[in-house]
């Protein structure tokens, strides 16, 4: 469907910052000052997951870290925890890549779904124990419910889109490496 | 078997795990630098904002306008899914309440006109509002003036009618309004008309709780609140809102700004209040005759 081409991978690797720049900026805008406690799902974690799951080449650690600074900056979070914990928990999801490999996808959102809610339980958890000001803990659930809900439509536009899925068997990509 | 081939893999793991280690050590120490001096990492957000958003201001008000205009056209639709008898009288009474709320906007917008102003030395500068904070955690939006434009760190923002916020975190070519829904919010009020002083705590909804009251039973439902000017935050007698009573009897402030469509503030220009410290010279000498006479026993 799609080659392995160095080219390839550095498009998909633009195509993350661009996503993620794009999904910071709509959460920029000022459609609604009204404070409430839904809270939109954090795509760009969810982004982060799925593509670290099918293809962790796309989305180095530097490219991670850089980004999730970067809406942490931007959205008024404490800068560089979100990140810090979100990188540990796509570095982990990387290193079981190859075991999701081979399994049904609700495996693959089930072990999402864990690591989605680990990253912000762990990061509400680490602001209160630092005694930053924090926030109500219904968002942070409404946020996890979310998140894990836009997981499934996260990947498909992946796949739709950008032709993103599984490896499969004896796939080599542009070093002739086995993927 | 026996001569694997070697792969690039063998040399660029390592390197990928000191590259990892050491973003780690930058995002923690980014943290922890945050934790313990956050206003330097605070001037340095607002510096990269300042840097980004303003350049995304063509991208912003278009499609913020379209959102607009889908939410009213949906809203709309709602309406006419109705009964048609009930969406005629709704659409009638919806006309009163817009008619009267026009009018009190206008009349705020009169007394402006008519430079009735709070305190002779306050003018304003008008903002456009750019982004919001982005996280349903934090309550601020973002305007359009800045340093530029002479705006100073804790200055009030107004909408037309109330107080919205205060400036906290200004860059070059935009500023941060906190607004006084966020959880970080305090300001000093004073109800009128029984005068009583408190403070406005913001708790992530529309409508704050009043707090430290001296006394509660003079506070009724409806009663004006107006920023009392404590501290020298904020300039005094700036409308917040009025008293209402929740559910659960604690004092609330109903917001009088518009927080649906905050989409111009209004930043008070102040320079703080001149203390009066000294006596009245014309009247007293400096030094009263009876106590120069004991001081003068004392030095003997």
């Amino acid at each position: 469907m799609t080659e392995n081409t160095v080219s390839r991978l550095w498009f998909m690797r633009t195509m993350f910052i661009l996503l993620s720049v794009g999904v910071i900026f709509l959460h920029l805008l000022p459609l609604s000052t009204l404070p409430g406690t839904l809270a939109a799902p954090d795509i760009i974690l969810a982004l982060a997951f799925c593509w670290a799951l099918r293809r962790p080449e796309f989305v180095p650690a530097l490219l991670i870290g850089l980004v999730m600074l970067f809406a942490d900056l931007m959205m008024s979070r404490p800068p560089g925890l979100f990140a810090a914990i979100a990188l540990v928990a796509v570095e982990m999801l990387k290193a079981r890549a190859s075991q999701l490999r081979n399994t049904p996808f609700s495996v693959e959102w089930i072990t999402a779904s864990m690591a989605i809610a680990a990253v912000i339980v762990g990061y509400r958890l680490i602001l209160m124990l630092l005694l930053v000001e924090s926030f109500a803990l219904s968002t942070a659930l409404v946020q996890i419910l979310f998140t894990i809900l836009i997981y499934p439509v996260v990947i498909g536009v992946s796949w739709v889109f950008f032709g993103l899925r599984k490896p499969t068997l004896g796939e080599v990509n542009a070093l002739g490496q086995r993927l | 078997m026996a001569h694997e081939p070697l792969r690039t893999e063998d040399f660029s793991g390592p390197l990928k795990r000191l590259i990892l280690v050491v973003l780690m050590l930058v995002l923690v120490g980014v943290f922890i630098l945050w934790r313990i001096d956050s206003p330097r990492v605070e001037r340095f957000r607002i510096a990269v904002i300042d840097r980004v958003v303003p350049n995304f201001d063509w991208a912003f008000t278009p499609v913020t306008g379209a959102a607009n205009l889908i939410k009213d056209f949906q809203s709309y639709r709602k309406i006419y899914d109705q009964n048609q008898e009930l969406r005629r009288e709704l659409q009638r009474m919806e006309s009163w309440k817009e008619a009267a709320l026009q009018l009190e906007q206008e009349n705020a917008r009169l007394l402006d006109l008519n430079n009735v102003r709070l305190d002779p030395r306050l003018t304003s500068i008008s903002g456009n509002v750019l982004a919001d904070s982005g996280s349903p955690y934090r309550q601020s939006v973002l305007i359009n003036v800045g340093a530029r434009d002479g705006i100073l760190d804790g200055w009030a923002a107004m909408d037309g009618i109330g107080l919205v916020g205060r400036v906290s975190g200004v860059g070059e070519r935009s500023s941060r309004v906190l607004l006084l829904t966020d959880a970080s919010s305090r300001v000093p009020v004073t109800v009128q008309p029984s005068g009583q002083r408190g403070l406005i705590v913001g708790d992530n909804t529309l409508a704050p709780p009043i707090d430290f009251v001296e006394n509660r039973d003079l506070i009724r439902p409806g009663d004006r609140v107006v920023s009392s000017g404590d501290g020298d935050v904020f300039p005094s007698g700036v409308l917040i809102g009025h008293i209402a009573v929740d559910t659960g009897g604690r004092m609330r402030v109903r917001l009088a700004a518009d927080y649906e469509r905050l989409e111009f503030l209004r930043i008070l220009r102040n320079y703080g209040t001149e203390r009066i410290s000294d006596p009245g010279r014309m009247v007293l000498p400096e030094v009263l005759p009876e106590t120069a006479a004991t001081e003068a026993a004392a030095n003997d």
